[in-house]
């Protein structure tokens, strides 16, 4: 039998698991294991087994993730985060959809302090998913709006991402960053205008809220002072070049630690909530990612993934035809694998290619972020959905898959305006020369 | 005949100079060579493994043929071959190739026993250089910088330089300069250029030394099941080529980076490269004496004769040409 | 069984708070290394120990989300199945579980004793041994499988009296 044959059946075994209601980290480790050991044999897939576990388990630039999310679950388990979502709710309540455009605006103001969209994600989600539902707020729109504004912790920077194309494709990280900013304001304003649209079609979405007066709209904003100030130390310090992320995340769980002290909302008990609540969701997302990992290798030994491209490779068509086959294809190997693994495998070989035929590899960073982007919320498997379940486990998988499903359209509009218009990524990048 | 299939995984990225010069070269030499009998699958980008477990994935057969990093393993017997990277040892990648692939065949053969894989040859980085945000003409102007060091062995020495050590990631490291949380990376000058940190700490002070030892192996299993004909081919064509394919790119590789980071620095009005008079040299190496005799101790320490190691790693430096510092 | 009950959930809880305990400490490691380098004097392995502590979080959390049922799923076909097809479903996840786990595990627990016995490893600044970490990976993997195991009497319970079972999908 064809390794690659081998390789889609993996593929296929891991999607009946996944739909099974197998763990999401088995049903990718099972085939990943099985595979290996049938194609390599037990010695090579019992290294896989040590090697792989340790070197994306034990390392520092991970620990963003437990960071961010401790911070988030004492915000949250100590009721600030729902002054500050009675803030909101006071200001904007009375427009329909009014939390789900905050939860949008409050994702890409924190996604231009923190470069991963799984923190980002993990950190609105805990404070905003659950005051969402408390208000009344449709679960798929709710949840759509979480998992999409967590994406654009990657396009608007800083960004792993971006930095992660740049190694790969010796692109200028600066140039390329410059260029995510654009294209992320613009996204940003089409989740938004995806939220109107959807409470407007539907209003019962997001219920508007009885309107407040401007006294007691003044007066709540005292309550969240607190909270402001940590943001303050948060985001400042990582743009001032104080922190790192890991440090900015530590030092911000340590921050919300003393803040709900301070205030009288931090008990030992509820201490304790915050910490195993943070356990659990570390170690869920790492089973993912390890699991990822494991089926990553074996289908990389299939050559899946590098035939598939070394295919467009042979296609003698106009350039946007290919184009337009390269997204087919990051849509399609989105939805079933990780998306750094994705971008990773594939652009040492689609690269010289699109070099060749002439596109801007600044303005192709741009798309393929975006390309990550949508692979880390397309169902099935899609980090941000998985995330967003974690946090909050309330919230059926079918009314995340809906919510992402719908906020993967405003992706698409993006990508057709970058197509029409490339001037939206490369006019920032330009000025810098 | 099915031909055989090799599994080189290549943890850099595909458009790094060694991706470019050395292994994609080989791959077509090993298929030519061969007849087409065996063929190369190469894996840029880290896809079967990371650059920390190449030991580890070699030896149990993830992959073939892998770039291995000796420092990654300082507590085992790779120990022994760290002696390259004592400071200002070696004065280029060439003859650090020459030099280390020489000590590993005369004297230190039975490592790879014991660390259970093929050796193919064992070579150095391309020179590390200080790339900083202010300018670092003379050694006065370290005091008070905070620079990334690179490995256990160069923070003390960093701190004899007057500089404050400072632990980054390396993908950390270009948003640090950026923002000022640290003011110099001692890096490798290509690996500075990949990861782009001329643009944002525009002043590149040469120290002309390799720093990273470095080590192509191969999965023992591997190489037993190959034809003796294939056998002998590897021993005394392929992988002695392979070595010095990658002596020549990170030589060739510092004219190549000087340029680019020179046209970046043109384009910007702003960065230059520095290069130290001996005088000043002369104040850098001084202080990297006491790391020699820790080496000596640490190897004794771990059971081995230190003392004896350096005088064969000295008589082989000699037998190259190269005065050692100390 | 229930004496395998109370053994596995003591060993879960001493994983659990374990976990906490390393949670704490990563974050203090972190502020401790950011307050230290802002008055000059960085700490030099300060990214080994954040390192070490990253895994060991993880690690030692993997039977407490089994336990509380937090490893995500997708539930969106068997949701709607009847129930004892549920619990069928039910019982081939929990063999897969086993089943990976086992594998891993053991493969983590026999590094363990090569780097215990013949090939000692440890961190390159404190030099801090890495085999107790290769047996808190291992035990880790072993008791996500066990703590699924002990759901098998509750699986078989919801397919006699036709309950739904609460695993996942949303219903929690
Ligand atoms: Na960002
Ligand atoms: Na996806």
């Amino acid at each position: 039998m064809p390794v690659e044959v081998i390789g889609v059946i993996g593929v296929v075994s891991m999607f009946v698991l996944m739909f099974l209601r197998v763990p999401i980290a088995i049903a990718m480790a099972v085939p990943g294991i099985v595979g290996t050991w049938y194609l390599r044999g037990w010695t090579p897939t019992s290294t896989i087994l040590n090697t792989v576990i340790w070197n994306h388990s034990y390392s520092y630039a991970l620990t963003t993730i437990p960071m961010f999310v401790l911070m988030s679950e004492l915000i949250f388990i100590s009721g600030i985060s729902a002054d500050l979502f009675s803030v909101f709710r006071k200001w904007l309540g009375a427009i329909r959809g009014g939390l789900a455009l905050t939860t949008v605006g409050a994702s890409a103001i924190f996604a231009a302090a923190c470069g991963s969209s799984i923190a980002s994600t993990a950190t609105i989600g805990i404070v905003a998913s659950k005051e969402m539902q408390k208000a009344g707020y449709s679960d798929s729109l709710s949840s759509g709006s979480v998992v999409a504004g967590g994406t654009l912790g990657i396009l608007i920077p800083p960004s792993t991402a971006f930095i992660i194309y740049g190694i790969l494709t010796e692109e200028s990280i600066g140039k390329l960053l410059i260029a995510g900013i654009l294209p992320g304001v613009l996204l940003t304003l089409l989740y938004m205008a995806t939220v109107y649209c959807a409470v407007l079609v539907r209003p019962s979405l997001g219920p508007a809220v009885e309107r407040s007066s401007w006294r007691e709209r003044i007066s709540a904003l005292r309550s969240i002072v607190w909270i402001a100030v940590l943001f303050v130390i948060v985001i400042g310090g990582m743009y001032a070049g104080l922190l790192s992320p890991t440090e900015a995340a530590g030092f911000g769980a340590l921050g919300a630690l003393v803040i709900a002290w301070i205030r009288r909302r931090m008990t030992w008990r509820n201490f304790a909530t915050s910490l195993h609540n943070t356990i659990k969701i570390t170690s869920f997302l790492f089973a993912i990612m390890l699991g990822a990992f494991i089926l990553n290798y074996f289908l990389a030994i299939t050559r899946l993934p590098a035939n598939l491209a070394t295919f467009i490779n042979g296609l003698d068509v106009d350039p946007i035809m290919i184009l337009l086959v390269i997204l087919a294809i990051y849509v399609f190997l989105g939805a079933i694998m990780d998306a750094l693994a994705m971008v990773v495998i594939t652009i040492p070989i689609f690269l010289p290619m699109l070099h060749a035929l002439g596109f801007d590899l600044i303005w192709f960073g741009v798309i393929v972020v975006i390309m990550i982007e949508m692979a880390l919320i397309s169902p099935p498997v899609g980090m941000g959905c998985f995330v967003l379940k974690g946090v909050n486990p309330s919230l059926s998988m079918g009314s995340i898959y809906k919510g992402a499903l719908l906020f993967m359209l405003p992706i698409f509009v993006l990508l057709g305006l970058l197509i029409a218009f490339p001037d939206i990524a490369l006019v920032l990048p330009r000025l810098m020369r | 005949e099915k031909p055989i299939q090799l599994e080189f995984n290549n943890w850099l990225a595909s458009t790094a100079a060694v991706s470019v010069g050395a292994f994609e070269p080989w791959k077509k030499l090993v298929e030519e060579k061969t007849n087409g009998r065996v063929k190369v699958n190469l894996y840029h980008g880290g896809v079967l493994g990371g650059s920390r477990s190449v030991l580890d994935d070699v030896r149990g057969g993830v992959y073939h043929v892998g770039y291995s990093i000796p420092t990654y393993y300082y507590d085992t017997p790779y120990f022994q071959l760290l002696v390259g990277e004592l400071p200002f040892a070696l004065p280029g990648s060439k003859v650090g190739a020459k030099v280390m692939t020489a000590y590993a065949q005369k004297y230190s053969q039975d490592i790879f026993d014991k660390l259970g894989v093929k050796n193919m040859g064992v070579g150095v980085s391309d020179p590390y250089v200080i790339i900083s945000t202010k300018p670092v003409r003379t050694f006065d102007d370290m005091k008070g910088l905070r620079m990334r060091a690179p490995g256990k062995t160069w923070v003390p020495i960093a701190k004899e330089w007057n500089a404050v050590p400072t632990p980054m990631q390396p993908e950390d490291a270009y948003t640090a300069l950026d923002r000022g949380t640290i003011d110099a990376m001692h890096y490798s000058l290509a690996g500075a250029l990949g990861w782009k940190y001329h643009e944002v700490a525009p002043y590149v002070t040469r120290l002309n030394t390799p720093t990273i030892v470095v080590n192509m192996i191969m999965n023992k299993d591997f190489y037993e099941s190959l034809p003796d004909d294939l056998k002998k081919l590897f021993d005394e064509e392929l992988d002695p080529a392979l070595i010095d394919l990658i002596a020549t790119v990170y030589e060739d590789g510092v004219v190549t980076s000087t340029q680019k980071m020179e046209a970046v620095f043109k384009s910007k009005g702003k960065g230059e490269f520095i290069t130290l008079s001996d005088e000043e040299r002369a104040r850098f190496i001084a202080p990297t004496k006491q790391a020699w005799d820790d080496w000596v101790a640490e190897a004794d320490k771990r059971g081995m004769d230190g003392e004896k190691m350096l005088s064969n790693f000295k008589s082989i430096l000699k037998e190259n040409g190269v005065t050692p510092p100390f | 069984m229930s004496k395998i009950r109370v053994f596995v959930d003591a060993a879960t809880a001493a994983y659990k708070w374990g976990a906490s305990i390393v949670a704490v400490l990563m974050m203090l490691v972190i502020a401790c290394a950011v307050v230290a380098r802002a008055l000059g004097t960085p700490l030099p392995a300060d990214v080994e120990v954040i390192q070490l502590t990253m895994g060991t979080l993880v690690m030692l959390g993997l039977a407490y989300t089994e336990q509380v049922q937090s490893h995500v799923t997708v539930g969106l076909l068997v949701d709607h199945m009847p129930p004892r097809w549920q619990a069928a479903l039910d019982l081939v996840a929990v063999a897969l579980i086993c089943a990976a786990c086992a594998v891993i595990g053991w493969v983590n627990l026999t590094v363990a004793v090569e780097y215990l016995t013949v090939r000692p490893r440890s961190t390159d600044y404190l030099s801090i041994p890495l085999w107790p970490f290769k047996l808190i990976i291992g035990f880790g993997f072993w008791l996500w499988a066990l703590q699924a195991v002990l759901r098998v009497p509750e699986i078989l319970r919801n397919a006699r009296e036709g309950v739904v079972s609460i695993r996942n999908g949303g219903h929690a």
